[in-house]
């Protein structure tokens, strides 16, 4: 008898030791994902979206300029609404309006190659180098803001 | 009898303690490529890519729902040192082709909350 109510205890404690055991397991396979408010957390003064600090006024001159410099430069392969036909080409909606820019500029000044690129049809397209190298400082600022502006919509 | 029995229940107790300990090593649990991906989307990226709650803007570009076969170029570039980014450099240093694969095809399908 006196054996019999070991073997209960034991198995007892043996059963909520496997059970912990397996929430352990479930738990550490769990993808870990942390709600936070950010908003709040990091004093509300925390801009997050890119559209919202560069919300560009559609009827401004430099809209039009950079509608118009995207249409004709950028739109054959980075798409008109700035997401492209082709896996291999970025799209460029919504893209961080800092980076944007710094990357134009380092292809201007040649920080950054691409080599040329030639169509399976023998056709020539030009490549980001060449493409950066008619626009101004000003134009890359409004094309940048135009780009971050289009994922708003 | 009752020695015989009490031997196996103390085996039995130890064994749960390993059983417990394995349990709990990354070893055993098997994850997918995908299940991956999104751990190391969460560890190493999203502190300056953001993720799909939050966008953060410090310079570095949004990479949430960029074309996949960007994302790969970009990550093996960065990897074999063709483009010189001292921090992706790092960071992407360690990663295979089938992690770079399974990363930016979680990128690729990932989008923005808004």
């Amino acid at each position: 008898m006196k054996q019999d109510f070991k073997m209960i205890a034991l198995v007892r404690v043996i059963s909520s030791l496997f059970i912990l055991g397996v929430a352990q397991t479930v738990l550490a396979n769990e993808p870990t994902e942390t709600h936070i408010d950010h908003h709040r957390h990091m004093g509300g003064h925390m801009h997050m979206h890119m559209s919202d600090d560069h919300a560009m006024d559609p009827n401004s001159p430099r809209f039009a300029n950079a509608k118009k410099l995207a249409d004709k430069a950028c739109a054959d392969c980075h798409g008109k609404a700035g997401i492209s036909k082709t896996d291999d080409n970025p799209n460029l909606a919504g893209q961080d309006a800092l980076y944007f820019c710094k990357t134009m500029y380092d292809y201007r000044s040649r920080a950054r190659n691409l080599p040329p690129i030639k169509t399976n049809d023998g056709l020539y397209v030009p490549n980001m180098n060449e493409v950066t190298d008619k626009l101004s400082d000003q134009d890359i600022v409004d094309l940048s803001e135009y780009y971050a502006h289009l994922r708003a919509q | 009898m009752t020695e015989r029995n009490l031997f196996r229940s103390v085996v039995i107790y130890i064994m749960s303690f390993v059983v417990i300990g394995l349990s709990g090593c990354s070893v055993f649990s098997k994850k997918t490529p995908a299940e991956t991906a999104a751990n190391t989307a969460y560890y190493m990226c999203a502190g300056c890519h953001g993720s799909d709650k939050v966008r953060v803007n410090f310079m570095t570009p949004n990479i949430i729902g960029q074309k996949k076969g960007y994302l790969v170029s970009t990550l093996k570039d960065y990897r074999d040192k063709k483009r010189i980014e001292p921090l992706m450099n790092g960071a992407v240093a360690g990663l295979s082709d089938q992690e770079i694969d399974s990363l930016a095809d979680y990128y690729s399908n990932a989008r923005l909350d808004k």
